[in-house]
């Protein structure tokens, strides 16, 4: 696929309202920040190369001093409040990304908490050069034994499947769903978390409408897979092992796939960033699209409700970057290694369904355990199909939509004509995550 | 039944009772599953392969049947800086501040990025101020989109299609009717008139009060009889409202017997007014000297001389009371303007100058306001009908510029600040950033009046 997509050299170029609305730890967040952005709130702010700055009048008398530096980004504010970027951060980017701001020598304030920043930050390097791994024996133990559990807790778990298929999976309808989390609970001790989220998924399901049979039985037939999977371990070629390993909750060491990981250096589309909370922890999944390489990327991130996630890769955009692959048969998940500014994507030229569909069955040959996969897609319209509203090529071949999909944003863009679109395939449907207005890319 | 319905079915059983049938999977499922020899562990294998299979081989359905695809949208997009602007708005709870930048939108002829549509929707179908602006402004897409989703059927109110309409005043919901009735009295005031009078004595009161209300705007001498009717209404608002309007028909049978009947009791002798007053019930003459037209008192002088003149045999503020609501129901700039002159206090002042010519108006209010207490202007200022002449809000911006902080006057300025036109917002309160530590409502006024005028500047 190739994509229309042009990438500026400029350092920190001016962000888009959108890049800085996307920064904003929640809804609440973006709607005091945009309030904030009103000239009148500020008694002065200017811009540099690297940071941006401003006084912000709050209810005392002393102003606040709020500033960012773009590279983190990082934000500092006077304020007392604990979000993270504050409302006054969020305020002040608006402004800058709206061309507000003068261009001024960087203030004291603002100088000397860049210098302390960088002050930290070759600390920090130092720090990482001079330690190597504390000791090397007591992790390979540690990793043994985690094996150990694992294997043992995949053993129970087949055995558990196994006896629930004997006896029907009828018997789950009552108090199915509690036994499931109980299983899965058992799974969290033994050190599977990927065990036990499947587990988990499939509580969610018993019951819940008149298919739920099928499901269930989709999801525990691949867990059983992966538990299978995972009790032979050492038999697994190797990077279908890395791929078990990863569906089985053991995670990869960042520096380990910095350091060894496959790298691949191209300008990436972000086609679609989507956050997923469950259990306190908030889940961003960032879907990335090569432009050259046709190769397609997934970049999590991390964090606690309320506080910041990564934000280097805002969707509609492009930039430069090189990825580092984690190991896998179906490298997708990656790091972001390195990377230059983004800037706003022009509208791409999509796959068709056909081909889209062709690339999901060649990862889901390498990766059964799939659940997600992106597609770029070019030419859809919005359709009626058995009285569900989904999306369309000119052969009337239909993509189904995923339940709990609110398709206005995305109808309003298309009213009635083709679009570009970005999102999720999966088994219950696509999930359009970022579409194109003519050339302006729009997040849904 | 398919392979994978049939395993459903037997794991739901369980394997003890039934054995899955492997022999209806596809060739490379059957050969793996078949070598366990456990039926569970063969099925659930199967059940992995077979749900990778089908995941990984499935084929998209046929013959959707896509949607009609909406009117092409000709007009330009909105700059960037008020396509962020609209993303402000659209989560600020200002709702008059909404209206304001759709009005002008719409005036300009501009378009805003589509993906906004739903939300302006859903705002406009919570108030329904905001519905004519959003259906003008949301334009081909906005009535496509109504087209899905009946709860925004108002999108497609901005195109009224001439003779199906009428189904809305008989169909509608109470906005939908009061829509089209207005729009019906300008485009086809026959057709209006014959729809609300064929559904009249079934109406209840408020519909009857309000297709009077939008009646007043576009009155006919033909209007008569039927006000005239309405005169004897169930509902005492209705009468009241009939009655009311019945004095501003032209040339109406009603003024007339007003005139004739107050003829005979008024006298002007020497700077005298004399009125005799039957049985003494001023409530009655306030009612008669309201309901008579203006031109009655041409043949006694000029409104000014007459406001002036001493009155004998009844209240001169019944008088007054009277011409007060004969000035606004006409309309008649002569009689507000000596009524004021004759008493620029007075509490009904914001229904009294909307009469005035807006120089004239400005004029008046800058007296008014020197001498007035803080509290009297706030009164006035809510009173005061929109849109405010240049000149009307100029002299309340300065006004409130050298006032004190008190409530009556930060009560005052929340409406001045939504209120004043736009060529008002050059105004120094308008440009420039209050002092650091000053009142709450100073900075309110300062942010409004900014975000109006950067607002206005982005669309010019």
């Amino acid at each position: 696929m190739g994509l229309g997509g042009v990438v500026a050299g400029v350092s920190h170029a001016r962000w888009s309202t959108e890049r800085v609305i996307a920064l904003a730890p929640d809804a609440a967040s973006a709607k005091a920040g945009r309030a904030q952005a009103a000239p009148v709130r500020w008694s002065g702010a200017g811009a540099s190369a690297a940071a941006v700055w401003g006084y912000c009048q709050g209810s005392g008398k002393k102003p606040y001093q709020t500033c960012i530096e773009l590279a983190g980004p990082a934000y500092r504010c006077s304020c007392p409040s604990r979000k993270f970027p504050c409302k006054h951060a969020l305020g002040l980017l608006l402004r800058w990304a709206g061309g507000e701001l003068p261009e001024e020598p960087e203030p004291d304030f603002v100088a000397a908490w860049l210098a302390e920043r960088a002050d930290k930050a070759e600390r920090t390097e130092q720090r990482r050069e001079s330690t190597g791994p504390r000791d090397p024996e007591a992790a390979a133990k540690r990793a043994e034994r985690r094996a150990d559990r694992v294997g043992a807790g995949a053993t129970e778990l087949r055995e558990w499947l196994l006896d629930q298929i004997r006896a029907g999976l009828a018997g789950l309808e009552r108090g199915g769903a509690e036994e499931l989390r109980r299983v899965a609970a058992r799974m969290v001790d033994a050190q599977a978390p990927g065990l036990a989220a499947g587990l988990r998924r499939a509580a969610g399901m018993v019951g819940r409408g008149r298919d739920w049979p099928s499901r269930v039985l989709a999801e525990l037939s691949l867990l059983y897979l992966l538990a299978e999977a995972g009790s032979r371990l050492g038999e697994l070629p190797h990077a279908l092992g890395e791929t078990v390993r990863t569906r089985l909750g053991f995670s990869t060491e960042t520096a380990r796939v910095l350091s060894s990981g496959e790298r691949v250096a191209d300008t990436w589309l972000v086609g679609g960033v989507i956050d997923e909370e469950r259990e306190q922890l908030v889940t961003r999944r960032t879907w990335l699209f090569g432009q050259r390489s046709g190769r397609v990327a997934l970049v999590l991130a991390f964090a606690p409700p309320g506080q910041p996630l990564s934000s280097v890769l805002p969707a509609g955009h492009v930039l430069p970057a090189e990825l580092a692959f984690h190991p896998s048969a179906l490298p997708l998940r990656a790091l972001v290694a390195d990377h230059g500014p983004p800037v706003p994507a022009t509208r791409p030229d999509g796959d068709t369904i056909p081909v889209a569909l062709a690339a999901h069955s060649r990862a889901m040959a390498a990766d059964p355990w799939l659940d997600r996969w992106p597609v770029l897609l070019s030419g859809l319209r919005p359709a009626q199909h058995r009285g569900d509203l989904v999306l369309s090529d000119v052969d009337g071949q239909v993509l189904p939509l995923v339940p709990g999909f609110d398709p206005w944003r995305l109808l309003a863009v298309s009213a009635g004509a083709m679009v570009t679109l970005a999102g999720e395939w999966g088994a219950a449907g696509l999930r359009p995550l970022l579409c194109w207005d003519g050339d302006r890319a729009v997040r849904l | 039944m398919t392979a994978w319905e049939d395993l459903v079915g037997v794991a739901l059983l369980g394997t003890r009772r039934r054995a899955p049938d492997l022999g209806a999977l596809p060739p490379a499922v059957r050969e793996l599953a078949g070598e366990r020899a456990d039926p569970a562990d063969a099925l659930l294998t199967a059940g992995a392969l077979l749900t990778a299979y089908r995941r990984a081989g499935w084929q998209p359905e046929g013959a959707a049947e896509t949607l009609p695809v909406a009117e092409t949208d000709h007009r330009p997009y909105l700059p960037d800086a008020a396509r962020e602007r609209l993303a402000r708005l659209l989560t600020a709870s200002r709702p008059e501040l909404l209206a304001e930048w759709l009005g002008v939108v719409a005036a300009r002829g501009l378009r805003v990025p589509p993906e906004r549509l739903p939300a302006l929707a859903e705002s406009a179908r919570a108030k329904p101020a905001l519905r004519g602006p959003v259906a003008l402004v949301a334009g081909p897409a906005g009535r496509w989109l109504a087209g899905l989703n009946p709860e925004w059927r108002f999108l497609t109110a901005a195109a009224p299609e001439p003779g199906t309409g009428a189904d809305d005043w008989r169909f509608g919901s109470p906005a939908q009717r009061r829509s089209w009735l207005a729009v019906a009295l300008v485009a086809d005031p026959e057709g209006a008139r014959a729809a609300f009078l064929g559904s009249w004595e079934s109406e209840p009161a408020e519909v009857r009060a309000t297709v009077l209300e939008l009646l007043g705007e576009h009155l006919r001498a033909e209007d008569e009889p039927f006000l005239e009717a309405a005169l004897g209404d169930r509902a005492a608002s209705v009468r009241q409202l009939a009655s009311a309007l019945l004095a501003r028909v032209p040339g109406s049978a009603l003024g007339r017997r007003m005139a004739e009947r107050l003829r005979p009791l008024i006298h002007v002798r020497e700077d005298v007014l004399e009125v005799e007053v039957p049985d003494g019930d001023t409530r009655w003459l306030r009612q008669v000297v309201a309901a008579t037209p203006p031109e009655f008192w041409a043949e006694f002088g000029t409104p000014a001389e007459l406001v002036r003149l001493s009155v004998r045999g009844a209240p001169a503020s019944v008088l007054r009371e009277g011409w007060t609501v004969v000035a606004v129901r006409h309309r008649d700039a002569r009689w507000a303007k000596a009524l004021f002159d004759a008493d620029p206090g007075r509490a009904d002042a914001g229904t009294l100058i909307q009469v005035l010519a807006p120089p004239e108006r400005a004029k008046v209010l800058a007296r008014l306001i020197r001498q007035a207490r803080p509290e009297a202007v706030a009164r006035l200022v809510v009173d005061l009908p929109a849109p405010w002449p240049p000149e009307v809000g100029t002299v309340l911006l300065d006004w409130l510029a050298g006032r004190e902080d008190t409530r009556a006057v930060a009560h005052a300025a929340v409406t001045i600040a939504r209120t004043v036109p736009p060529e008002c917002l050059g105004h120094p309160l308008a440009t420039t950033a209050p002092e650091p530590g000053s009142a709450p409502w100073r900075r309110a006024l300062a942010e409004t009046l900014n975000f109006r005028r950067e607002m206005y500047e982005e669309l010019a």
